[in-house]
């Protein structure tokens, strides 16, 4: 059989990725390229300044995918690329590079879902089993995903406000600290105590959403309290109080899930994948549950890049489905 | 050789097949705001009734601004991606300079319109000297009533042909000031005559926006 190569983009937030993958398992080439540093004096992703940078990086990372996979054009059997959901400015410049691109080699085009490339993520670590549950976690997403077989996806929770990414930006902004926040809280969590005993939302309603905008306004509140009374608050344990709010959250919401889904493998997926809170804890708890294995991605596929966005085209491929050129960017979109 | 001229940057969408400086065929169509969506199977459909490939295509060619933000990124990110993985050369050429060639029989002076909101104009004053478009106005981002007054400066008592790809009622017409719609003259022949300048760097080539960016400005 002939291998199965893809090339794959991804730009639906501040990263410009292409990567070529072989076979849905094996990364040729990975190029991310990140805003991150851009965006800091901003204080979080602006989307237009976002888009103009996603243009002039777009052909460059495709080059560099393409020459460090050591591949000719040739060799790609489809391009794959990140339709939605995500910043539209951003989308769109991916989408209509992944287009151009296909059209020029004339290569068959195929749409990933951007939730669908985070949980094939983990087929990089280890090749995915059903059932399956997924947690989904990351600045612009909370879900808890069913899966009983390749690409098809249920949504049994999701988030009702503010995703935990999304969150830990924001609390990070009311101590002060650096954009993107969830790293430095994790690293601030670390030498911190709960000893704020903030809110776990929702954790004992009987369904798998979560709500993270009142944890948030918690926060902000006892830090505008603290103030007023000119009491010091200390931030490495409000992060630590913080962050073990949203822990007992997501592991207890995904536990429940467990408990109800019978499932052979838990996945972790999203750039809050990377929190060092939430994954001591889930390798914790899933000692309880000897036939579930636990998979969360290296860092690397955590955060945004196109590697996982070729490895879901690649199943997208084997089952036929294919866009045409009309294919366009939608910055909401259901994963079906 | 064949070039392919890509322009995503207002709300009308022009696709021209040039072939040694004559239009063998193209495409004129107001659409508002679904680039992202057509703009590939409109050149496959382009090409594809003309019996050609995009292999048969030595040249790129874009209008890369000023103009609506994304559609500049669509027509961009299409004719850098094609230039870059087709080897082709790419050349670019101001969105105003494209509005206005059409109009070099009609009038010594020319004032191409973009709407900017908020009663600004991206915009410039031409005059039309030996059938070229001589820049008497920096091509940038005008209150409508500044611009008015200095391209009044310039031509006196001249008549001016204002050119538009909208009706706005921003755009009062008088004896000596008269606004016409692009879809009323578009001419791709006399497009296909302007002077395209050639993109050297393909992959740092972004649109020319004319405009910082709101986060940008009020970093300041």
């Amino acid at each position: 059989m002939n291998d199965i190569i893809v090339l794959s983009i991804e730009s639906s937030c501040d990263e410009t990725s292409c990567a070529v993958i072989k076979n849905g398992n094996e990364v040729l080439a990975n190029i991310v390229s990140s805003q991150i540093n851009i965006h800091q004096k901003f204080g979080g992703v602006v989307p237009e300044v976002a888009s103009r940078h996603h243009v002039g990086n777009i052909t460059l990372v495709i080059d560099e995918a393409i020459k460090e996979a050591n591949i000719d054009v040739k060799d790609i059997t489809c391009v794959a690329v990140t339709q939605g959901p995500g910043l539209i400015g951003s989308l769109l410049v991916g989408i209509n590079a992944a287009k151009a691109f296909s059209y020029a080699h004339n290569l068959p085009l195929i749409g990933v879902h951007h939730i669908a490339g985070h949980i094939y993520a983990n087929h990089l670590v280890q090749n995915l089993e059903f059932p399956l549950l997924a947690l989904v976690v990351s600045g612009g997403h909370t879900e808890i995903i069913h899966m009983t077989s390749h690409l098809s996806y249920e949504v049994i929770g999701k988030t009702r406000d503010d995703a935990v990414g999304e969150a830990y930006d924001k609390v990070a902004r009311v101590c002060k600290l650096p954009y993107p926040g969830g790293p430095h809280i994790d690293k601030l969590a670390a030498s911190g105590k709960d000893i704020y005993h903030l809110p776990r939302v929702m954790l004992d309603q009987d369904n798998f959403d979560f709500s993270f905008s009142g944890l948030k306004s918690a926060v902000i509140n006892l830090v505008h309290n603290a103030k007023q009374r000119n009491e010091e608050i200390s931030i490495p344990d409000l992060a630590r109080s913080f962050q073990e709010s949203v822990v007992d959250i997501l592991v207890g919401k995904t536990l429940k899930a467990v408990e109800k889904y019978p499932v052979k493998q838990l996945l972790v997926a999203g750039g809050v994948a990377a929190n060092s809170g939430l994954r001591n804890r889930l390798n914790e708890e899933i000692k309880h549950y000897p036939y579930l294995k636990l998979i969360i991605p290296p860092l690397k596929y955590c955060t945004d890049n196109a590697a996982m966005i070729g490895v879901c085209g690649t199943f997208s491929y084997l089952k036929g489905e294919r866009s045409d050129l009309s294919l366009n960017g939608y910055a909401n979109l259901d994963l079906k | 050789m064949k070039k392919l001229l890509i322009d995503t940057s207002t709300n009308s969408l022009v696709i021209i097949l040039i072939d040694n400086d004559f239009v063998i065929d193209y495409i004129f169509e107001m659409i508002e705001k679904d680039h992202s969506r057509i703009l590939m199977p409109k050149i496959a459909g382009l090409l594809q009734r003309n019996s050609l490939d995009i292999n048969d295509i030595g040249g790129i060619i874009v209008a890369n601004g000023p103009g609506s933000y994304t559609g500049l990124r669509i027509g961009v990110t299409v004719a850098k991606t094609l230039s870059y993985t087709l080897k082709l050369p790419l050349y670019k050429i101001s969105t105003l300079r494209l509005m206005s060639a059409s109009f070099i029989n009609q009038a010594k002076y020319l004032v191409p319109l973009i709407d900017a909101r908020r009663k600004n104009v991206f915009s410039c004053l031409f005059k039309v000297e030996n059938n070229k478009l001589v820049l008497i106005l920096d091509e940038k981002l005008y209150c409508y009533e500044v611009l008015l007054t200095l391209v009044k400066q310039h031509v006196k008592q001249e008549k001016v042909c204002f050119i538009t790809n909208k009706a706005n009622d921003l755009y009062i017409e008088n004896e000596q000031f008269q606004v016409n719609l692009l879809q009323d003259y578009f001419n791709p022949q006399l497009i296909s005559n302007l002077a395209f300048i050639p993109v050297t760097n393909i992959h740092s080539f972004v649109p020319d926006y004319k405009r910082q960016t709101e986060a940008e400005m009020n970093l300041k």
